[in-house]
């Protein structure tokens, strides 16, 4: 993520007149590019153009109307700035007209094989190549960085994510959020378990109903078969007793009774029977009433639908030119048009087809209806026949229940006592029996219910196992990355101290350990342990410009290794408007020693009293390309007030008097 | 304080350890955060992906 800057033409831009250009230098041994003007003649803002330009804000530029050079005579400026990132080229082209105001247009646009491709959204583009928070870090003036770099969140975001940490921090803010999703789905899953829970519990107190009727169902069996055999022994006692008028009547009970219990079965069996048909027939009694109906309207329309004529019959009248009564019938005589007139009437084959349909189905319902009566009919006939049976054999085995209760015998009125006893038992029994056998039906019912729904619900728990899983899997991610995170933090830290002490120990006089902590915030210790609280600004500067420095450094190191699991750290050329600010000449040195080595691109503004022919031994085999700002001035001034830079022996003047212009001109002198 | 070689044996170490079953997941979403962040995807869809490729490594995983 290596953004290096290109060249800067700026048109009619505050002071700078016309159309003026600078190519920074892209060399990778010379990759400086010095820039040396005197004050106030335009270094700040070719600094401020490159933000302008990218991000369409600049501190210094809060007046919009300010933008465009009054000396021009034009209503519109621009600003465009070429650069590569990550290898391909791109142009950034902002313009503001006064004419229109508030009118500014911002186009980006990929350079590949000399053609240009706009890119939608380019702001958007241009924010991810370099962030305008982090912008601050690489393209700033001097004097601004004289306070404590690291503080505040702002800050150590924008470190971390030059540092290239912010690919695994928005990975775990991304986990965090599926963790929380997974979890409230787990939520949701367990309260359903809950009722699962519920129904587990319901399908164990119904079942165990089950089993108290059952047992229940046991014992009343149980009870009618004591009182069978009370009731058999009593019968057997009466059959094998010497009162042969008893034995009698007892064998003549007890074929009533044989007799009742058949026709009782048989009772049964119609009953069912006539239950089955109503149920799979019974529907077809209202579809015969309509079919009916409809045959019934078929049969009493016959004259109409369907249409007395055949409409292929007509026809064939027409073709023959002849009457069925035998009259001849002419084309265009009054005759032929009435017999002609029938075909529209006339019956179509399609007519005919459906009329037809409608006719069997109405047959077929009309037939199925007829021959489910006829079975109903046949069974109600059956089961008055059986009813009648059964009231005739209850008549007489009563009157034989009455013949032998009456027989004056002690032992046979005992037996006849118990037998009754007995049987009237049973009874109650079997009553009571088929009571419970309906209430276990209908628990048996709610039993399934519950238990289909337990079927279901068993599907939820194994989901509810599987996102148990999920979250086991997401935790686990988040704990390594984060591990991964702190680690590779920490050892950063360790390495841009490294740096940071190593720039410093080249410099400074005293001898102190820089220690930088984990917010990224950094103190300077004495060698006796006291912390050096103020600093000076000068010191603070050169700090300043260290560990950005040393940052930059890192994050380069980093971006060259391949490493899958941090983003390429963001590096951007190091633009910087006088450096050196309250620096003192060993401080300016140092700078310039460190600056160089540690950026990939060093665009430096300074002005003619920031520089000293000796820095040329420093930096001198760093510098690619070198510039001039003349400023142009329509006043008189004095020749011992013309301003001028000696480089390399050579002089050149910073000011020139100019009767037409009064603004700023950038020279090449990389040549110088 | 540690050299350079100390510190690339800490950088590799962590590298290392996610060279199990987790390795390759981890891998993906950072791939995806990457990818996502080069097309300027939106967060939602970004965790859609994420969350899909937990719930298969989920699946496959005895």
């Amino acid at each position: 993520m290596q953004l290096i800057f290109k060249k800067l033409e700026i048109q009619n831009f505050r002071v700078y007149g016309g159309k003026q250009e600078i190519i920074f230098s892209t060399d990778k041994e010379k990759h400086v590019t010095l820039v040396h003007a005197e004050n106030s003649t335009g270094k700040t803002t070719m600094l401020n153009a490159i933000k302008w330009c990218l991000y369409g804000k600049a501190d210094e530029f809060k007046d919009q109307e300010s933008l465009v050079n009054n000396r021009s005579g034009k209503t519109t400026c621009s600003v465009r700035l070429n650069f590569s990132f990550d290898d391909i080229d791109y142009t950034a082209y902002r313009t503001y007209s006064q004419q229109y105001k508030g009118d500014r247009t911002f186009t980006l646009e990929k350079i590949v094989n000399g053609n240009n491709t706009p890119i939608s959204d380019a702001e958007t583009v241009i924010n991810r190549f370099l962030p305008r928070d982090l912008s601050n870090y690489f393209l700033f003036a001097g004097e601004h960085l004289t306070g404590r770099l690291g503080r505040g969140e702002v800050n150590k975001k924008a470190i971390r994510d030059i540092l290239g940490f912010n690919l695994p921090e928005t990975a775990l803010k991304d986990l965090n959020k599926i963790l929380k999703k997974f979890k409230s789905e787990k939520n949701r899953i367990l309260s359903d378990i809950d009722e699962l829970a519920q129904d587990a519990r319901q399908e164990k107190i119904l079942q165990e109903e089950i089993d108290e009727y059952e047992k229940e169902i046991i014992k009343i069996n149980s009870s009618i078969t004591k009182y069978e055999e009370i009731r058999d022994i009593n019968q057997k006692k009466i059959a094998e007793s010497n009162h042969d008028k008893a034995k009698t009547l007892q064998e003549q009970i007890k074929d009533k009774q044989k007799q009742l219990n058949d026709e009782e079965v048989i009772k049964k069996e119609l009953s069912i029977k006539r239950i089955r048909l109503i149920s799979e027939y019974g529907h077809i009694i209202f579809g015969k009433k309509l079919s009916e109906v409809a045959l019934d309207f078929l049969q009493e329309e016959r004259q109409r639908i369907p249409a007395p004529y055949d409409q292929r019959f007509v026809n064939q009248l027409l073709s023959e030119n002849t009457c069925i009564c035998g009259r001849e019938l002419t084309e265009g005589s009054n005759e032929y048009s009435l017999v002609q007139a029938l075909v529209s009437r006339g019956n179509t084959d399609t007519i005919s087809h459906r009329v037809n349909k409608a006719r069997s189905i109405g047959d077929y319902v009309t037939a199925q209806a007829e021959r489910f009566l006829e079975e109903l009919k046949d069974i109600e006939s059956n089961l008055t026949r059986v009813e009648n049976k059964i009231s005739t054999y209850e008549q007489t085995k009563s009157r034989l229940d009455n013949e032998l209760n009456n027989i004056d015998n002690e032992d046979i009125s005992e037996f006849k006592k118990q037998y009754d006893l007995a049987d009237q038992k049973i009874s109650i029994l079997n009553q009571k029996l088929g009571q419970i056998n309906s209430e276990k039906k209908n628990i048996k019912l709610s039993l399934e219910k519950v238990q289909a729904r337990l079927r279901q619900d068993s599907h939820g728990s194994s989901v509810s196992k599987e996102i148990d899983k999920q979250i086991k899997i997401t935790e686990k991610c988040i704990e390594r990355i984060t591990t991964q995170l702190h680690k590779t933090e920490i050892a950063s830290i360790r390495k841009i101290e490294e740096i940071v002490q190593k720039n410093l120990n080249d410099i400074l006089r005293k001898k102190f350990k820089v220690s930088l902590h984990s917010d990224y915030t950094f103190e300077q210790i004495e060698e006796t342990g006291n912390v050096i609280r103020d600093t000076g600004e000068g010191q603070a500067l050169l700090m300043n410009l260290s560990f950005l420095t040393a940052l930059i450094a890192h994050s380069k190191t980093r971006a060259s290794s391949s490493s899958e699991f941090f983003m390429p750290g963001t590096i951007a050329p190091f633009v910087i408007d006088s450096p050196f600010g309250q620096m003192d000449q060993v401080y300016r040195k140092g700078t310039l020693s460190f600056l160089p080595k540690q950026s990939h691109q060093l665009i430096l503004f300074l002005s003619s009293g920031q520089w000293d022919s000796g820095y040329e031994e420093i930096i001198g085999n760093y510098i690619g390309r070198r510039y001039i700002l003349i400023n142009h001035s329509s006043t008189n001034i004095k020749d011992g007030d013309i301003e001028s830079l000696t480089i390399k022996g050579k002089k050149f003047e910073l000011t020139k008097i100019d009767d037409n212009m009064s603004q700023t001109t950038i020279e090449d002198i990389s040549d110088a | 304080m540690p050299d350079n070689e100390n510190i690339r044996e800490i950088m590799m170490e962590a590298h290392e350890n996610l060279s199990d079953e987790y390795d390759s997941l981890i891998k993906n979403i950072l791939a995806i955060e990457l990818s996502s962040n080069n097309r300027v995807e939106g967060e939602a869809s970004r965790q859609k992906k994420i969350q899909a490729l937990i719930q298969q490594f989920s699946a496959e995983a005895i």
